[in-house]
């Protein structure tokens, strides 16, 4: 099983590799290299059974275990999707804005950080998942760090501070663990926290790792990072932000809660009553806030905000069908958002009220942009629908009545916000200069719109993998 | 208030004196110092955790049956790095902010943004 370390493995040894090779063209390839080999190895994954991977001979609890089961395979392939999706849109021709004199550093930062997610993704040790965190997010300061204009040094210096507190919280969390159960394992860890002689420890321990990951996947009220690092990033890393970033987050907030501290300890603590109210708070603020945006990019990022909260209001339900809708929902947000973001690269401005005409003047970026705007809203017959369908159901069955009626209205509200951007597009202006697009970029778009479209009508498999997931959680 | 737990009190007397200047201040280069410290005081929590009453350092040696927990150490050695890490990225990004505006300052900065934009 030796193979489990290398979807962290190869972007981690490809960073310095292109910095060496040096040039524009020449790194982006090598990325993109470095890219496609892992989701390779990451495929190949796909097709082995549960199992792990003891670093250096060392079995657990001593030694470091990478494990794979159901619940972080589609967690893995979505990593590196998000991954090449993103590099598509940070082609050499499309970063004109990129005046360092050594541009292969964006590239190799790049896969630094697509390594840290995929690290996350694929430990089992818990002191692990904070190096892994850590690498993956100072990766994430220096690139938004990288964006357009001086406001995003602001809003990376901005994510660098919350990012850090949420980063010790995180290391804090794993002290008092360690402390309570003398163990860094996770599996190890569950297994001693009942018999542990300090079980305040073990309180304090959850109350600070539920914290550091909030902040890192920008849980409300805990996001306020996230608009200026979504919309000040370059295209390509706000669309590796989007669809990976904070899911991978997600993913370890549940994988703690599930994996270490087990539902009943949840529901002693009322963490789920807690999850349930932030979820609602996020839902209904993050569209709120959306709506009030004037700019694109800081529009998606606002609904991600919202998005978010539908996510924790599935794992909030802490039951099968809930865990299962907020995997799907990750999936197919991913999908939709970043390919939104996508659609959002290579606009000559960011404002809202210059996109009137864009449907005479790109029309395929135009189409996809509706297309996806509409899934991201749920239209029935696009991937959103299923998502956003399937946390209905579930949060319906788990009682969590509050949660729908947030979960209706902030839906409401998302008419709103996606009407703003849709209605502009297609209305008639006198400017029909038309709008230069890579074929990279393009390529993007259609996959993006396609697949959105292609599971609204056949979720079948994905549906399946999640459930498999949650069941593996749980 | 117990002598053996004195560490603990300083640590968390640390963390929330870290946390008040990240939260509190607008220089990035005070909240920079705030973070640095809030980190500290993780890392004392961390050492503290592996001593053990009478033991001496971690090295096998005649006649020496106690010693310090060594783990916790070595997972702070880590920690370190990261801290170290963040403050150089955090002090650079401070360096650009004031080759782009001419100042640190946050509230001068956000006057100078609203300027701009009118």
């Amino acid at each position: 099983m030796n193979s489990l370390v290398l979807p962290a493995l190869i972007p981690l040894l490809a960073a310095p590799l292109i910095v060496l090779l040096g040039g524009r063209q020449r790194a982006w390839i090598a990325a993109m290299i470095a890219i496609a080999a892992a989701l390779l190895s990451v495929l190949h994954i796909l097709t082995l059974g549960d199992g792990h991977n003891a670093l250096g001979g060392w079995e657990a609890p001593v030694g470091i275990t990478y494990a794979i089961d159901a619940a972080n395979r589609p967690i893995l392939l979505l990593i590196m999707l998000a991954g090449a999706l993103g590099l598509l849109c940070a082609a050499p021709d499309r970063l004109a804005w990129l005046e360092t004199p050594r541009p292969a550093i964006f590239y190799a930062l790049y896969c630094l950080c697509v390594s840290g997610l995929a690290g996350i993704a694929s430990t089992g040790d818990a002191f692990n998942v904070f190096v892994f965190l850590e690498i993956s997010s100072l990766a994430t300061y220096a690139l938004v760090a990288s964006g357009p204009g001086r406001k995003a040094l602001r809003a990376a210096f901005q994510y660098l501070v919350l990012g850090t507190l949420g980063g010790s919280f995180v290391l804090l969390g794993v002290g008092f663990l360690y402390m309570a159960t003398g163990s860094l394992n996770m599996a190890d860890i569950a297994a001693r926290i009942p018999g542990s002689p300090l079980p305040n420890a073990v309180l304090v321990g959850g109350a600070f790792l539920l914290l550091g990951f909030m902040l890192k996947s920008a849980l409300f009220p805990l996001h306020q990072w996230l608009p200026g690092a979504y919309s000040r990033s370059p295209n390509a890393v706000a669309v590796l932000l989007a669809g990976s970033g904070t899911k991978v987050s997600l993913y370890a907030l549940s994988r703690i809660m599930f994996g270490v501290f087990g539902v009943s300890w949840l529901v002693t603590h009322h963490v789920d009553k807690i999850l349930l109210i932030l979820a609602c708070a996020a839902m209904l603020f993050g569209s709120l806030g959306a709506i009030q945006q004037s700019r694109l990019k800081a529009l998606l990022a606002w609904s991600s905000i919202a998005q978010i909260g539908y996510i924790v209001l599935g794992i909030s339900t802490l039951s099968e069908a809930g865990l299962t809708a907020a995997w799907v929902f990750m999936l197919f947000h991913a999908l939709i958002k970043g390919g939104l973001f996508v659609c959002a690269s290579g606009l000559p401005s960011d404002r809202i009220h210059n996109l009137v005409g864009l449907g005479r003047r790109d029309p395929w970026r135009a189409a996809c942009m509706t297309l996806l705007a509409l899934a991201l809203l749920g239209v029935p017959l696009t991937a959103g629908f299923v998502s956003k369908w399937l946390m209905l159901q579930a949060a319906w069955d788990a009682g969590a009545l509050l949660g729908v009626m947030v979960f209706a209205l902030s839906s409401l509200l998302a008419v709103a916000y996606v009407a703003r951007i849709v209605l502009p597009i297609w209305q008639i202006s006198d400017d029909t200069q038309k709008l230069e697009t890579s074929l990279t970029m393009r390529m993007g778009m259609l996959i993006t719109t396609a697949a959105a479209l292609v599971f609204g009508v056949w979720p079948g498999p994905v549906i399946e993998l999640c459930q498999r997931a949650a069941e593996a959680m749980l | 208030m117990s002598l053996g737990l004195i560490n603990g009190y300083a640590a968390v007397a640390l963390l929330m004196t870290g946390l008040y200047i990240v939260l509190a201040y607008d220089n990035p280069i005070k909240r920079l110092i705030g973070l640095s410290i809030f980190q500290a005081a993780i890392f004392v929590l961390y050492i503290s955790m592996g001593r053990i009453a009478g033991g001496t350092a971690p090295i096998l040696a005649e006649g020496i049956e106690r010693y310090s927990h060594p783990l916790p150490h070595v997972l702070i050695l880590t920690a370190i790095v990261v801290g170290v890490a963040m403050l150089a990225l955090g002090l650079a990004l401070v360096v650009r902010i004031h080759e782009e505006y001419g100042s640190i300052d946050e509230q001068h900065i956000l006057s100078l943004e609203e300027e701009r934009d009118v």
